[in-house]
């Protein structure tokens, strides 16, 4: 994020929504097999802000999620069309390596998924891959930082040899977290990142969320509408795999354009 | 549907229901104990039957005689040349060493019957002494080697049982002519002698009897010709019964070719008995014994199969005994089975060159067959494309699991030794054929394990810029290993116990050396179990059922190693 400040971020507009967006996306269509997933997406994603995504279920938020870090790249049937760009580069373009781009793009999951192996190998195993840290000293450091900025140092500081998935579900959704900003991305993607945990928990990772705003561009999956009002900036609505409405939060929550948007955050339906 | 006159409850009809639901319930658990009551009383009569008959062979009687090493026979020019040494006549030394355990034993007949203890390869483990070590030449000895396999028979009772009874009171014994001997004892001395021959001519009376009857039921509704023919051997079958039950009431008792042998061990001698009466009894003498005194210390010896149906004499029954008296012949653990190879004689063929074979085998195939399988089914799981093609390579990878294990062995005939020459007999031909044939069982397994780590892990790696062929080998492996390693040594402990393939590739060859590389010829253990099974000896029996114990425990040991492995390696996420 220290490279790629772009040279919208220093003008002093005070509207956050004027500046050159993180991610964009330009007719976005996703197929899975015969069935479309996706129609037409269109969406601007400001930087150093919390954007979350919510709808019914079978929108197609996550898969609009996955498209970003081309995690549907592993499913064989699906199907990309149209353009998603970081930082204005089409990320499905041919010279674009999913691996430098998941990179970038890190991404939380809905269930924490720690590898079976040590706290710190967890945290390491990316810096470890790309070559980030030149000798030991350097990946602890990595590491510790890691984990400080996932708030779950000062918790795992004395056991970082013990196996990752001893750790309570809101410590490995933590650990989680902190093995994608181990490997320093632009872009954090979350789905549903605490629909496995308890209150206080989700409490904890709202927290974590809000803290790395001021750094990374996060995109939030989420089905408590709750949650997106407390922690995100910019709010997009799906349904049925069409993008209806997309704006900052007090917008969507209080004023929504669209019938659907209301009757969606009323609880009409969905 | 018509709504039912009174509405039951809910309540009420599951309640209705639950008996018929428990009683299924309990009928299911029974069938499951049956089933289970079942597969081990098959596993117990399996272990029982070959335990009990393979347990003989771990024992062996050894004969253990001073041994005369005379010069004469050996280096008669005193040329200490090993070349001339080791073309001594070692096999008269053995037999000399016999006879001299014998001084009476003198025409040819009886001197044959006596070297029989020893087999002729006996020689080879003597001159090998010797050769090693040319100042043994002209001293004295105590050689060591194994009785010969009929006779440990004999003495280990499988031969007949050998039924001692202690002797009643004193007997005297009178000479009448040369080499026969009389015995006269107490009242009632040779009983108990006498009622088991009547018993046992009964018994021989009833089976001819039966015999005949057979016969006659057979021949009801046959031509006449036939009949005819068979009405004479019903009337012999018939005279021979009606015979034997005369002779069973005779009051002295003739002693003929198909009664059971009473010997009668008198003062270290034994007197083989040919008539016997209430209290007397007259016979040949078998060996001759010390000192003609009346004695108290008397036995008697049945051997309830007759002479004449059996592989040893009397006279060679009697020597036993006798070196068993005189401590020259004792039982021990078999440490020939499992340092020797195959070997002609059942005494000196053991375990060991099979077991080797197997081993060096069993290496060829893992070495073959577990990288290929496991970086096959990490490609076809991982990396291929799902589609016809893989589809259909998947079908065939489950159909070859089941191709009979011969066909494997036909395929190794025709390529590896027909097309690519290489050497029969040989474990590394063996092992690629078994290779061959457990390529699909750990090709399924380990795809099975792969597939049953969860897809949050590769998602996990993939999502922090992982490649995939770091995803997999750094998070996927790991996890699917003990998975993997069950499969495969399950795979390995078939091709271990597999027989067919190595038929067709020549390692059913008699193989009397210890195989010492992976093309040296070699038999494996299966193999040899087959090829003794059906050897002709008696003897073989046990040692066959002795191989089979060994392999059954390497079988278990191998198997124990997966869940041993499978335990520990097991880890939950």
């Amino acid at each position: 994020m220290d490279t790629s400040v772009s040279p919208a971020t220093q003008t002093t507009d005070t509207q956050t929504a004027q500046q050159a967006p993180k991610v964009q996306a330009r007719k976005v269509n996703v197929f899975y097999g015969n069935k479309q997933a996706l129609f037409d997406v269109n969406l601007d994603i400001p930087d150093r802000s919390v954007t979350s995504f919510i709808g019914p279920s079978g929108c197609g938020k996550s898969t609009f999620l996955r498209c970003i870090n081309r995690m549907n790249d592993t499913i064989d049937i699906c199907r990309v069309e149209g353009d998603i760009l970081l930082d204005g580069k089409d990320v499905y373009a041919r010279d674009v390596d999913p691996v430098i781009l998941r990179a970038s793009v890190g991404m939380v999951f809905q269930k924490p998924n720690p590898f079976p192996k040590s706290i710190f190998d967890n945290v390491a195993y990316g810096p470890r891959i790309h070559g980030l840290a030149s000798n030991p000293e350097e990946l602890s450091e990595i590491v510790e930082t890691s984990l400080r900025r996932a708030g779950l140092w000062t918790e795992v500081a004395d056991r970082l040899d013990e196996p990752g998935t001893g750790l309570s579900g809101g410590q490995q959704q933590r650990l989680v977290i902190a093995r994608a900003i181990a490997v320093r991305p632009e872009v954090i993607l979350m789905d549903e990142p605490c629909s496995a945990l308890d209150p206080i928990a989700t409490a904890r990772i709202e927290e974590l969320i809000d803290d790395l705003r001021n750094n990374y561009c996060i995109i939030m999956v989420t089905h408590s509408m709750a949650q997106a009002a407390r922690v995100s900036q910019h709010t997009a609505f799906f349904h049925l795999g069409k993008l209806v409405e997309a704006g900052p939060t007090e917008q969507i929550f209080t004023n929504p354009n669209d019938k659907r948007t209301q009757d969606y955050i009323t609880g009409r339906f969905g | 549907m018509t709504e039912p006159a009174k509405p039951i409850s809910t309540k009420a009809l599951i309640a209705a229901s639950l008996p018929r639901r428990y009683r299924a319930e309990q009928r299911f658990r029974l069938y499951g104990r049956a089933a289970i009551l079942l597969a081990i009383s098959a596993l117990a009569l399996l272990l029982f039957s070959v335990g009990s008959q393979g347990f003989t062979a771990f024992s062996i009687y050894r004969f253990n005689l001073p041994l005369q090493l005379d010069a004469k026979l050996i280096d008669p020019k005193n040329t200490a040349d090993p070349k001339v040494i080791a073309k001594g006549r070692y096999r008269k030394l053995i037999q000399k060493a016999l006879s001299d355990a014998f001084p009476d034993v003198r025409s040819r007949s009886d001197k044959r019957a006596l070297y029989a203890f020893s087999t002729g390869l006996n020689s080879v483990e003597l001159r090998n002494q010797v050769v090693k070590n040319p100042s043994l030449i002209g001293t004295k000895i105590r050689f060591t080697a194994p009785l010969s396999d009929d006779l440990d028979l004999y003495l280990k009772g499988k031969i007949t049982p050998r039924k001692f009874s202690k002797g009643d009171g004193t007997i005297t014994a009178s000479v009448p002519g040369p080499k026969t001997l009389a015995l006269t004892g107490q009242p009632g001395a040779f009983e108990a002698l006498i009622q088991h021959i009547r018993q046992k001519r009964l018994v021989r009376a009833e089976r001819l009897e039966e015999q005949a009857e057979k016969l006659r039921e057979r021949i009801k509704g046959t031509s006449k010709g036939v009949a005819l023919v068979q009405h004479t051997e019903i009337a012999r079958l018939e005279a021979q019964a009606a015979d034997m039950r005369q002779k069973a009431k005779e009051h002295t008792i003739h002693l003929g070719k198909n009664d059971p042998s009473i010997l009668i061990d008198f003062n270290q001698g034994f007197i083989k008995a040919a008539a016997l009466s209430d209290h007397q009894l007259s016979g040949s003498v078998l060996s001759r014994p010390t000192d003609m005194e009346p004695t108290q210390n008397w036995r008697s010896l049945i051997l309830d199969s007759p002479e004449r149906s059996r592989r040893v004499t009397d006279k060679q029954a009697v020597w036993a005994e006798a070196l068993l008296a005189r401590g020259h012949v004792k039982r021990s653990f078999n440490s020939i089975f499992f340092t020797h190879a195959d070997s002609r004689e059942p005494e000196l063929a053991g375990i060991a060159g099979a077991m080797v074979g197997s081993v060096l085998t069993l290496m060829a195939t893992m070495l073959a067959a577990v990288p290929i399988g496991i970086l096959a089914a990490i490609y076809l799981e991982e990396f291929a494309p799902k589609n016809r093609l893989t589809d259909f390579i998947e079908v065939n990878i489950n159909n070859l699991a089941a191709v009979p294990s011969i066909i494997f062995g036909l395929l190794g005939l025709a390529v590896f030794l027909n097309m690519f020459h290489m050497p029969r007999s040989a474990p590394i031909v063996g092992g690629l054929v078994l290779a061959l044939m457990t390529l699909p069982v750990i090709i399924i397994a380990s795809r099975a394990a792969i597939k049953a780590v969860p897809p949050s892990i590769r998602e996990a790696a993939l999502g922090i810029g992982a490649s995939k062929t770091q995803t997999v080998f750094d998070h996927v492996l790991p996890l699917a290993a003990p998975g993997i390693l069950t499969g495969t040594i399950i795979g390995l402990a078939r091709a271990l116990g597999e027989t067919a393939p190595l038929l067709m590739i020549g390692m059913v060859a008699f193989i009397a050396d210890i195989p010492k590389s992976l093309t040296s010829p070699a038999t494996a253990m299966p193999v040899q179990i087959y090829l003794w099974a059906s050897s002709a000896e008696r003897s073989w029996e046990s040692r066959t059922a002795a191989a089979i114990i060994i392999l059954l425990l390497l079988m278990i040991i191998l198997n124990l190693t997966a869940v041993f492995l499978r335990h520990k390696f097991e880890r939950r996420w």
